[in-house]
């Protein structure tokens, strides 16, 4: 019997079929709690319920359902009849088995409700697992203060966090880090980026809405935050919100209460909330982009993520696991880094910070003809040091092309397909600008 | 490349003649264990050589139906899932009921029927959020998420793969948050997101990894393989699109291999390797073309139309194949693509637009 399957838990008003509870649970490889269904009491978190109460099934789902939200409760009856179906499935039934006829849905909805909670579990361990702390690469100072300020709140499980940082910088990691070494791990941690879906499909993503709310609601549809009830919400991007929304935010933030889309009740929600952006939120509250009550809300830990080029060796410690971890993938013997590589690695600006670092390295791996990877298999941007978002003023056409050129460059984190379609000029081109630049050449071999 | 298939469960024969309740579940739980196993074709011939009242039962009819999709028989599928569906609703098995609703969306997507595709997936996402089936609820928001995606609603379909990842944590589902960032990195690529797709790309990796599935993986690497070929780096794309191409293979899934098979194409295109280009496309429409996956095909032939189109011994070729592609995707309402499409037509004057 595995320590992470569900139990079964019976609540029970007949004595008629006390022989097939212990027979449900033997066959699943679980274990089984009989109780009465005059006094019952709340089930196991996680367990598999069964109800069979002669007719009372819709009064004790209920007292079950207060209990346990989203559980698998079936109901099994003598009778096969509709309407008790139906009346069962509306007060929160998962399924309806006559029984003796379905004895064997009933047995096989049993083993398979337990399995998917022994998959939930195991589905929680492995991912505390992955995000453990201690996984994310690095011993700089800057990143060690990061971890130091996170591993201090994560017992205080309903503190808002505010996760500042470039992009690249490994917000999302560090969100996950943070939910799933902390009392919620075991519950869903949910991930929307705000910049993603525009103003008004964000509201109902985030808040629901019911059938028939708007032009297209065709199904109701809960919101993140109840789906994200007990557990985490990370609101990426959160810098992107629109103003109206930012006021809707607040209001649930501040109240712990949801309204559908469409909907006449609020609900209560118990979450954690971690916001993430790479938009300087005082500085937006300043100018009246942000609303600075929003601000100051999801401001109440605020973590600063550094970017890689002020992690010192931390690069070279992330290459080479990335190195390895792509060796091992494509079961290739992990070439070493060359002296010339590393004096690269250390001098990169890395403006589109780990994510660079890795699409490189992965590369550069992959394409390796020897064992050893060298300066130019890392194929990196030439680069002049922090590439300035400055445009100079009055300057000659190719340095005015060239600053802009970099500035993009900067803003896309880096990407230069991006942001050479976001120029309007071809990649090639782009490259052949940077590559043009005075004093670029000596950071390419130095 | 490993074994495939490293679990193969050890099954009993299948019985004969008709099949009570305790028969069914029995060999409903065998069929299961096969499924987990992705042995798919060995599923099929295993219900093949059963009774045909053993598909009378909800569990075992599911099972089937998707066998039959996922090995290329969408057809059969949605012909099967047709004839049985009134049948099974009539019926009290709730569970096989949200199943089958999927699944025939799914037959129904194959085919290019998005409407009624959308139809059965509102359908199975209504009745599995009444009984709170996690499971049955993400794969029904995951199947409208696509169905928006075809449509070119984008958005739609990301809020609608939002909500399919924690119902698929919430049963610990790995494969199924895999195909679920694997499919909305398909839809930021779309729109454009290329940053956001290579991160949904990754997440899907590590997942399908940690899943140790192997038919999740070669659609990851397709994927990959796109987003490094939009950086601009077809060498490195082009050996990802073959990894991909392998896996299908093996797996004795046609239609995937054929689509990663024209990812290869584009690599090839792109290096200036133009007669491998055609080569391989004219290969993965001959895989396709017999698979009966619409959306493939369709692919397929805007992408090799695309090419000889630009040559003009073979314009002409092109240009048919461009018209058909443009005909398929507008009967599927797959709109962004047909525009896509339409524009390479209409580039030379009196072309069919």
């Amino acid at each position: 019997m595995s320590s992470h399957a569900r139990p079964l838990h019976v609540i029970t008003l007949s004595e008629v079929f006390s022989h097939l509870w212990g027979d449900l649970a033997r066959d699943a490889g679980i274990s089984v709690a009989i109780q009465p269904g005059d006094a019952p009491h709340a089930p196991a978190s996680g367990a598999v319920v069964v109800i069979a109460a002669r007719g009372h099934e819709a009064d004790l789902l209920q007292t079950v359902r207060a209990q346990l939200r989203n559980g698998p409760v079936a109901v099994a009856a003598v009778e096969s009849r509709h309407r008790l179906a139906v009346e069962a499935m509306r007060a929160g039934a998962s399924d309806y088995f006559t029984i003796p006829d379905e004895t064997d849905g009933l047995r096989a909805w049993v083993r398979e409700e337990s399995q998917r909670g022994q998959r939930a579990a195991e589905f929680g361990r492995l991912e505390a697992e992955r995000f453990r702390f201690e996984g994310i690469l690095g011993s700089s100072p800057a990143l060690r203060a990061a971890l130091e300020r996170a591993a201090r709140v994560i017992p205080r499980d309903t503190v808002t966090i505010l996760l500042r940082g470039e992009t690249g910088t490994g917000k999302e990691l560090f969100a996950k880090a943070i939910h799933y070494n902390g009392p919620r791990q075991a519950r869903p941690f949910v991930a929307v980026n705000c910049a993603a879906l525009p103003p008004h499909l964000l509201e109902s993503e985030l808040f629901g809405h019911e059938r028939g709310a708007f032009t297209g609601a065709h199904a109701t549809k809960p919101g993140l935050f109840e789906v994200a009830d007990h557990g985490t919400l990370f609101l990426d991007e959160i810098g992107h919100l629109d103003l109206d929304l930012q006021g809707k935010l607040l209001r649930a933030l501040e109240e712990r209460s949801v309204r559908r889309v469409g909907g006449s009740h609020d609900r209560r929600v118990d979450i954690r909330v971690i916001a993430a952006t790479h938009v300087d939120l005082s500085r937006a509250a300043a100018s009246g982009t942000f609303r600075a009550d929003l601000f100051y809300r999801l401001n109440v830990m605020p973590i600063v993520l550094p970017p890689l080029r002020d992690r010192g060796e931390d690069v070279l410690h992330i290459a080479e696991h990335i190195v390895a971890s792509t060796a091992e993938r494509y079961g290739l013997a992990p070439p070493r880094l060359s002296t010339r590589a590393v004096q690269h690695l250390r001098t990169h600006p890395w403006p589109g910070n780990v994510r660079e670092l890795r699409n490189a390295i992965e590369r550069a791996t992959l394409l390796a003809v020897g064992p050893v990877i060298d300066a130019e298999d890392l194929e990196l941007e030439p680069a002049t040091g922090l590439p300035t978002q400055e445009i100079p003023f009055p300057a000659t056409l190719d340095t005015l092309a060239l600053a802009a050129a970099r500035a993009m460059l900067v803003r896309c984190g880096g990407n230069k397909s991006d942001a050479s379609r976001r120029l309007g000029i071809s990649r090639q081109r782009l490259m052949r600008l940077l590559a043009a630049a005075p004093g670029d050449g000596g950071m390419r071999d130095a | 490349m490993r074994d495939p298939h490293p679990d193969t469960p050890p099954v009993a024969e299948a019985p004969a003649g008709t099949m009570d309740g305790a028969a069914a579940a029995t060999e409903a739980s065998r069929l299961d264990r096969l499924a987990e196993a992705s042995l798919w074709r060995e599923l099929r011939r295993r219900v093949e050589r059963l009774d045909q009242g053993a598909l009378a039962h909800g569990s075992i009819l599911v099972r089937y139906a998707e066998s039959l999709l996922l090995t290329g028989e969408p057809g059969t599928a949605r012909a099967l899932l047709d004839a049985r569906l009134p049948s099974l609703l009539r019926g009290g098995n709730r569970a096989a009921i949200r199943r089958a609703l999927n699944l025939a969306g799914a037959a129904a997507f194959e085919a290019g029927d998005l409407d009624h595709a959308a139809d059965c997936f509102e359908r199975a996402w209504d009745a599995s959020g009444t009984d709170n089936d996690a499971l049955q609820m993400a794969r029904a928001a995951n199947n409208l998420a696509l169905v928006a995606a075809v449509r070119g609603l984008r958005d739609q379909a990301l809020a609608w793969y939002m909500i399919a990842l924690p119902c698929y944590q919430r049963c610990g589902d790995l494969r199924g948050v895999a195909e679920t960032y694997h499919n909305m990195a398909i839809t930021h690529r779309e729109g454009g997101q290329w940053r956001l797709a290579e991160e949904a790309e990754r997440q899907a990796l590590d997942y399908a990894m940690r899943a140790g599935n192997q038919r999740l993986n070669a659609f990851v690497e397709v994927g990959l393989a796109e987003v490094q070929l939009h950086r601009g780096d077809p060498r490195f794309a082009c050996l990802a699109a073959y990894r991909a191409v392998h896996a299908f293979a093996a797996l004795g899934e046609p239609a995937f291999e054929a689509d990663a098979l024209r990812v290869a194409a584009l690599c090839h295109d792109r290096l200036g390797e133009t007669h491998d280009a055609t080569e391989t496309l004219r290969r993965a429409l001959r895989l396709c073309s017999h698979a009966g996956n619409a959306h493939v095909e369709a692919d397929c032939r805007a992408a090799l139309g695309g090419m000889l189109q630009r040559t003009r011994d073979t314009r002409d070729e092109g240009e048919l194949l461009l018209a058909s592609a443009l005909a398929a995707f507008e009967v599927m309402g797959a709109s962004t693509k047909a525009a896509s499409v339409r524009a390479l037509l209409t580039r030379h004057p009196g072309n069919p637009g």
